[in-house]
């Protein structure tokens, strides 16, 4: 918590707070160390003073107590005792036995008989000193034994404690303002360096540049800083100006994009025009051919050749085919005008409308038709109906020649891809699969137009409504075995929820 | 473990009874004369002979005891491997003036002081030691005074200033003085 309340500090703070605390830190100890120090010195001053007090009491008391005078012992202990801290002192005689005490108050305990010869006790209050007592001819006669109390010491101790507090805490705020100043000269640099680059990122403003003052680190800092700025400069235009040629080449290539657009809009536009009135156009001329010959018949009925009327017939017929020619060329083009109507189709129920529709055209032959279940699709319902004819017609029409001819409308599972596609198969002529891509090409024909008629827009416009419904549509084929022709349809429907592919497929 | 903790306190109580008892053994009481040697002894290290009365080197020191053997005898004890300002201690059993003559310090105990009267002595550098008013009146220097249990001294200090001694102040503090104005 601390030391993240401390990452967060701007430098110049670190700074201030790492040299007061070594400050502090070092004084502090230094202090303490010194106290320690102290302590023990005075402990040994203090012994050896006793000491010293301890050897004029014995030599003052030796006579007393050779000539066994305890009274007289007793007086020069208490004249000895008068000293500064002084507050018991006992002599022992050889035998260790108490021969004469002094007690400054009543309340003192008595000082215990010599372990050794020659020692010092130190207690929480007090220090006693045992020395032997001796004649000039070091004749032992007894120990002298001299407590004194600590207070000297804890005063002293004390002193030296405030002093080393107070001397910390002013050591502390002189290092806390001292910092300050070296604050400016460490941390003023960093400051402006980090506002150049903070201003840099914020504004991309890369011609800034941060002064340079010195040839410290912090300077070498700053030039570097500067050097890279200048580098990201130049490179920032370089990359403008890239930016703005690719720009204009995409607008460039836009505006070609757009005008050939245009072109080829127009173009077809034409083109769907004039095909238009081509096809319109070429109604009257029929009509006038049509007309014309059939007057030709009723006119001259009985005075025109058998061979006449049989080459009118034959105009008329051609007439018929040419009409019907035009009508598919119509149609073809106006799908491309027409808007879709989509909406749910129940395709098993269209399916059979267009078989018995058809089927009316061939009660002659015998067909097997079959209608399977099919799924609903969308849609729009007249082109659909119109994919249908065409592909339920071409069955009826290439297997003109098979008895029975079996045709089959079913929904089927496309191999490899989970969907489905719906599919009519028949078991007529079929074609070669080499041929399969021409088989959707307006007025290509596999087959030869006197063996299978039709007018070769049937695929093309089939090909066009699925491919406008989000589909694809294709067939597959054996030549004189028969022919399937699949078709999907992908538009989005729009009233019911879509089917869920993917979990169909998991499942 | 319960045992070895009644062992110790055994152990403690056995010690602190030895300890005790020790006090009770330094204080046993002397008898007179043994007491009188001692202080005679210890009286080497509390008075200053003149150099010339000083023993030679390798001399012993010379206690004289007139008369009293016992005195003599219990000094012989204390003195016994002792030294004063570095040499032996001889103890003299002076029977005749002329063996005093050689002697640093002379015990002339009640009725012998017709052996070595300390006027006699002609302010010669030897401490006087005495017990008895004669004594002190013939020009003693140190007389034992019994008391009780005890013996308090006094110190004419008119012979000792005479005979040239000092006697060190430690000693004139604990003994009763006269004269010496």
């Amino acid at each position: 918590m601390m030391r993240r309340r401390f990452q967060s500090l701007p430098i110049a703070s670190k700074l201030r707070v790492v040299i007061t605390a070594a400050c502090v830190i070092v004084i502090f100890l230094t202090g303490l160390a010194l106290m320690v120090a102290e302590t023990l010195i005075l402990r040994n001053r203090m012994v050896a003073a006793l000491d010293a007090r301890a050897n004029v009491v014995s030599a003052n008391a030796a006579a007393a107590v050779m000539f066994h005078s305890p009274h007289d012992a007793e007086e020069i202990l208490r004249a000895g005792g008068t000293d500064e801290g002084v507050v018991a002192a006992t002599i022992f005689d050889e035998h260790g036995a108490e021969f004469a005490r002094y007690l400054a108050t009543p309340a003192e305990p008595p000082i215990a008989p010599p372990g050794s010869p020659h020692q010092h006790v130190f207690t929480v209050n007090d220090v006693t000193v045992w020395t032997p007592m001796q004649t000039a001819d070091h004749r032992a006669i007894g120990t002298l034994a001299v407590r004194r109390t600590l207070g000297t010491l804890y005063e002293r101790l004390a002193i030296f404690g405030g002093v080393t507090v107070a001397v910390t805490l002013a050591a502390g705020a002189l290092a806390w303002v001292l910092s300050h100043f070296l604050q400016r000269i460490f941390s003023a640099p960093v400051l402006t360096l980090a506002r150049a680059a903070e201003s840099v990122t914020g504004s991309r403003d890369f011609s800034a540049r941060v002064p340079v003052a010195g040839t410290d680190e912090l300077a070498q800092l700053a030039h570097a800083f500067n050097i890279m700025l200048g580098a990201v400069q130049a490179s920032h235009a370089e990359t403008k100006v890239l930016y703005a040629q690719l720009e204009a080449h995409a607008r460039q290539l836009e505006t070609r994009v757009q005008e050939r657009t245009a072109e080829l809009q127009a173009a077809y536009r034409e083109l769907e025009a004039f095909s238009y009135s081509v096809s319109h156009d070429l109604r009257s001329p029929l009509r006038s051919i049509n007309g014309f010959t059939e007057a030709l018949l009723e006119d001259g009925e009985n005075r025109l050749s058998t061979d006449s009327v049989q080459h009118a017939r034959r105009v008329i017929a051609a007439v018929g085919r040419m009409n019907r020619l035009i009508d598919g060329l119509l149609d073809f083009s106006r799908l491309s005008k027409r808007e879709l109507r989509a909406e749910t189709i129940d395709l098993h129920a269209l399916a059979r409308d267009v078989v018995a529709e058809l089927s009316a055209d061939t009660a002659r032959r015998n067909v097997e038709v079959s209608v399977a279940a099919l799924s609903p699709c969308f849609g729009d319902p007249t082109l659909i109906r119109q994919v249908l004819v065409n592909l339920v017609s071409n069955a009826f029409k290439y297997s003109r020649e098979r008895d029975p001819a079996l045709i089959s409308i079913s929904e089927e599972l496309i191999d490899g891809t989970g969907r489905r596609a719906y599919v009519v198969r028949d078991n007529g002529a079929g074609f070669d699969m080499q041929h399969a891509g021409r088989l959707f090409q307006v007025f290509e024909r596999l087959h030869d137009a006197r063996q299978f008629e039709g007018t070769g827009i049937g695929l093309a416009t089939s090909k066009r409504i699925v491919e406008r419904h989000g589909g694809r549509i294709w067939a597959e084929a054996t030549p004189g075995k028969g022919a399937a022709f699949f078709f999907t349809l992908a538009l989005p429907d729009t009233t019911a929820p879509a089917l869920p592919v993917a979990a169909l497929r998991a499942g | 473990m319960e045992t070895l903790t009644r062992y110790l306190r055994a152990s403690l109580l056995a010690l602190i009874v030895l300890g005790a008892s020790r006090p009770a053994q330094a204080e046993a009481p002397h008898s007179e004369a043994e007491l009188t040697a001692v202080f005679l002894f210890n009286f080497g290290s509390f008075v200053e002979w003149p150099a010339a009365a000083m023993p030679e080197n390798g001399e012993p020191f010379r206690i004289g005891v007139c008369g009293a053997t016992e005195v003599a005898h219990a000094l012989e004890s204390v003195v016994a491997g002792e030294r004063i300002r570095g040499h032996t201690i001889e103890v003299v059993r002076v029977r005749h003036r002329a063996e005093a003559q050689h002697c640093q310090i002379l015990f002339i105990p009640p009725g012998d002081e017709s052996i070595v009267p300390p006027n006699m002595l002609e302010e010669r550098p030897i401490l006087t030691v005495g017990e008895s008013d004669r004594f002190e009146a013939e020009g003693g220097m140190v007389r034992f005074l019994p008391e009780r249990n005890r013996l308090r001294l006094r110190i004419n200090l008119d012979p000792v200033k005479r005979a040239g001694l000092r006697i060190n102040s430690q000693l004139l503090r604990i003994a009763e003085t006269r004269g010496g104005t």
